[in-house]
């Protein structure tokens, strides 16, 4: 299905998750079978848990939730609700056994958002599970051992007053998805899917009410499996337990004739009275228990009236559920949104009630009473920004002080400090902030920077007859020194020998020719030899370390720079020779 | 608190990516991001105390809403103001004094930046969107809302249009988001006091109840509660202007809590509603869709030649006329 757009939403009516948490095992067999004879492989079994939110809920799995978080405000005609950010968390865990729903038919959720009012529960926090459901659930549950979590405690009666059926839980909860980008419950990260889980139970005005995101899973023993139609059967007294306020003996089974163990006593919440009264209704409530035989509702009746005049007292016994995620808020204020908005009083700015006695000139000024700077009190007129009707701005600006604001009106004679009053508020709020001072300061440095460079430039343009630079954030120095060296050198010839090479080649030492003709030389080639030209003044030069007096052989052959020297003179003689040699052969 | 304009991240950035690495080469007319920041802020009355903007709370009583223009003005005076910190000489205000318009100019353009900024977006990405538009400076108008409804429903959207559109309409339409008008701020500056301030003059203005409200909600009605019966889109079934109301069953002895099932039962059984299929459909059924409040309709008689009850005298008209322009040259003594 394409995404919806902004401001669309999709609902489904649940999205199954492919295994339900809990703990599975993967049997892989192979059956081979060899000319009609099976021969299967040994399979092999693998272990694995799919995991999932149980007993507590990380709060970033929260999304959203309505009633707002701590709010105030008319909620007495919303149901809550919660948005969780996992899509497929209400339906990870069964129900219970009874409540598997078959592939293709919409799975029984495991989660229920319970409202109940401040003083009707208790939220009791890290508790040991076994303290928090009864024995038999958690013999369903699976016996996890030491897990500990928050709990709701409420009056057990009354949460099977407010707590849904399993077929309401289905109707409960669902699925939205939203466009990403719409602001609302859209993390940066979500997908746009989110699953919702209404409570049914409409706050009243005027309450302030603790809102339980809780785990029902296993827990068909508060359910209430059938949808109460009206008719009265037993109603807030059916199954409620009654006991008289006395000694912790007096609570014992026999005492009391009806079905109290000891734990549930344990577990009943004692309601002081007085001792006397007490004693005396102990005798009157035995004998119609006795009588009626377990007819509860008959007893709950018969107590219920006795309790007013005997002190007698109908004893609730608590329940307990895991609590996931929990929110209080107040159901106080009056009016919808759509009340409040239309009895908005609704005008532009300097509208005045008539009534308020302020007086607004029709230009939305008023007057205020000033101190002016000599000490003396004044009515001076203002106007805030927010006028209520368009103006002209004002094109006499740029103002440098406050006082340059200032004006006169001519009618009253009053000062108009409006704009006066707006120079200085934001001298002040620009003075409050030393960073933005440090700025205006870079800034202005900045100009003043670029203006006296500026001004150089044009000076040393009109001084050295600059004329490339044209842009004056170019660099200034290197195109001037380039100019200038420019200017020296034009004119001048390049020297034609500029490292005295050829003059010293020309002496009449180092012509072969002179040298053959002066020496008697059989010819030039000897004479070049003798002159060493062939690696000539081209070749690289090897400079002798340093002077050393060569004393003795350990020295000489140390000298590797020198013996190197040496090499390469025998190796230039050893090549002369062979030409020499060579010449003869041929 | 403003967040600051540029981040050491950004800093060392335009650090390492500056041609020269030398400050004297940057162009003498570039703003310091975070003068620009602070000053378009300004320009939007951020952080302008309350008693400037209402100089006297009769002017804004309580369950009121109340519209207006922006005084260009008085924002160019603020700005005026602010610049003069560490304006000491005739140096400095000669300075400003060359480019007090130029400044003027380009935060014509940063305001615009300013809601981007203030929603978290990069300076340097806001900056380029700001830059890029090139409208000139309009009008700026807006509204202050002091009520309830402000603390109680957080996150209202607040959209402005520059022609009335009728209902029913889709807010995400492109031709209905051409005619909405760009939001300059909107912002809380009490609990339970909202601006808004749009770009344009708006000829509509909508509040409407904040969309995580897509919440489940009943209507009371009498001493009971009652759901109206809407189809498959989330709309009211209507029987010429009246929706049709299906009682909500609760459970007995605790009005409060109610009868889910029966109630999915009770909206089945109307054909005109969404077919209850399954969670889907219910949680559609019992949907309370988000109130959107119009504010629209107050004729304004400015420019629009509707007469008014005051005489004018045109005095630039009556200057043109010969007679008269003859009587007023001889009187001034300009005839020679």
């Amino acid at each position: 299905m394409a995404d919806p757009q902004i401001g669309e939403m999709v609902l489904y009516d649940y999205i199954r998750p492919s295994l339900l948490a809990g703990q599975y095992r993967m049997r892989v067999q192979t059956d081979v079978t060899v000319t009609t004879t099976a021969t299967p492989l040994p399979g092999e079994d693998f272990h694995f848990d799919v995991e999932g939110p149980r007993f507590s809920l990380a709060p970033s799995e929260v999304a959203g939730v309505f009633p707002p978080r701590n709010g105030h405000g008319p909620f007495d005609s919303a149901l809550p609700h919660v948005a969780l950010g996992r899509r497929t968390l209400p339906w990870e865990r069964a129900l219970g056994d009874a409540y598997t729903a078959p592939p293709g038919q919409t799975p029984y959720p495991f989660l229920a958002l319970v409202l109940l009012e401040q003083d009707e529960c208790e939220i009791l926090h890290d508790q040991a599970l076994t303290d928090v459901v009864p024995g038999a659930v958690f013999t369903r549950l699976g016996s996890p051992a030491g897990i500990r979590c928050d709990a709701v405690e409420a009056d057990e009666q009354l949460l099977r007053g407010i707590l849904p059926m399993p077929e309401e839980l289905q109707l409960l909860t669902h699925v939205r998805q939203v466009n990403v980008n719409d602001r609302e419950l859209a993390a940066g990260d979500s997908d746009g899917y989110f699953a919702v889980v209404m409570s049914n139970r409409v706050p009243r005005a005027g309450g302030s009410y603790v809102a339980c995101l809780v785990s029902v899973e296993e827990r068909t023993d508060l359910l209430p499996t059938t949808d109460p139609d009206g008719a009265f059967h037993g109603g807030v007294l059916d199954g409620v337990l009654v006991a008289q306020i006395a000694e912790s003996s007096e609570l014992a089974p026999s005492a009391l004739g009806t079905s109290v163990t000891a734990p549930q006593a344990d577990a009943m919440r004692l309601v002081a009275s007085p001792a006397t009264a007490a004693h005396a209704a102990t005798a009157a409530v035995s004998a119609p228990v006795a009588a009626t035989s377990g007819t509860q509702l008959q007893v709950g009746k018969l107590l219920d009236r006795q309790r007013l005049g005997l002190g007698a007292v109908v004893l609730h016994p608590k329940a307990r559920l895991v609590l996931l995620h929990s929110w209080t808020f107040v159901c106080e204020g009056d009016g919808t949104f759509r009340q409040l908005m239309q009895a908005l009083d609704v005008g532009m700015m300097g509208d005045v009630d008539p009534a308020s006695k302020l007086a607004v000139t029709d230009t939305g000024h008023i007057t205020i009473d000033v101190t002016d700077r000599l000490g003396a009190p004044e009515q001076s007129w203002y106007r805030g920004p927010l006028v209520s009707e368009p103006l002209t701005r004002d094109a006499l600006g740029p103002y440098h002080s406050a006082d340059q604001a200032r004006r006169v009106v001519a009618e009253t004679g009053a000062e108009n400090i409006s704009y006066a009053s707006a120079f200085e508020v934001g001298r002040l709020l620009a003075a409050a902030d030393a960073r933005l001072a440090q700025e205006l300061m870079r800034w202005r440095r900045g100009a003043f920077r670029a203006s006296s460079r500026q001004g150089s430039v044009v000076t040393l343009k009109d001084a050295m007859h600059l004329t490339a630079i044209t842009d004056p954030r170019e660099p200034v120095a290197l195109r001037y020194t380039v100019d200038v060296l420019d200017k020296i050198t034009a004119g001048i010839v390049a020297p034609v020998d500029p490292f005295g090479i050829e003059r010293v080649l020309g002496s009449p030492l180092l012509q072969p020719e002179v040298i053959a003709q002066a020496f008697g030389l059989e010819s030039v080639a000897d004479a070049r030899v003798l002159l060493g030209e062939e690696p000539g003044l081209a070749a690289p030069v090897t400079v002798r370390a340093q002077d050393r007096v060569l004393g003795t052989v350990d020295d000489v052959l140390g000298d590797e720079v020198g013996l190197a020297a040496l090499a390469d003179v025998r190796a230039a003689a050893i090549d002369a020779v062979r030409i020499q040699g060579e010449g003869e052969l041929r | 608190m403003r967040v600051p304009a540029t981040t050491a991240r950004l800093a060392l950035h335009a650090r390492l990516t500056h041609p020269a690495q030398e400050a004297p080469l940057q162009p003498e007319g570039a703003l310091p991001p975070y003068m620009e920041s602070f000053l378009a802020h300004l320009r939007l009355l951020v952080g302008v105390p309350f008693e400037y903007l209402v100089p006297d709370d009769r002017l804004l009583p309580p369950e009121s809403i109340r519209f207006f223009y922006l005084d260009r003005s008085w924002t160019d005076r603020v700005v005026d103001g602010a610049v003069a910190v560490g304006q000491i000489g005739s140096r400095e205000e000669a300075h400003y004094q060359a480019r007090a318009a130029v400044l003027s100019q380009r935060l014509d353009q940063s305001e615009r930046m300013v809601r981007p900024l203030q929603r978290g977006t990069d300076f340097v990405d806001a900056k380029k969107a700001s830059d890029a538009d090139r409208t000139p400076a309009g009008v700026v108008t807006g509204f202050l809302l002091r009520s309830s409804a402000v603390r109680n429903w957080p996150h209202m959207d607040v959209r402005a249009y520059d022609r009335t559109i009728g209902e029913p309409f889709k807010t995400a339409d492109p031709e209905i988001v051409a005619h909405q008008l760009p939001l300059l701020r909107l912002e809380l500056l009490a609990p339970s006091v909202m601006i808004a301030l749009f770009q344009g003059e708006p000829q509509m203005v909508l509040l409407e109840e904040p969309h995580h409200g897509v919440q489940f909600g009943v209507r009371h009605r009498g001493a009971g509660l009652a759901v109206p019966l809407r189809n498959g889109k989330g709309e009211q079934v209507k029987v010429g202007d009246d929706a049709v109301p299906v009682t909500v069953p609760t459970r007995p002895g605790r009005t409060d809590v109610v009868r889910v099932k029966a109630l999915r039962d009770a909206l089945a059984a109307d054909p005109r509603g969404v077919p209850q299929t399954g969670s889907g459909a219910f949680a559609i059924s019992v949907l309370d869709p988000p109130w959107r409040q119009h504010f629209q309709g107050t004729e304004d008689h400015a420019d629009t030649g509707v007469p008014l009850d005051r005489v004018f005298i045109h005095v630039a008209d009556a200057v043109q006329q010969p007679l008269v322009l003859t009587g007023v040259t001889t009187v001034l003594g300009l005839g020679g």
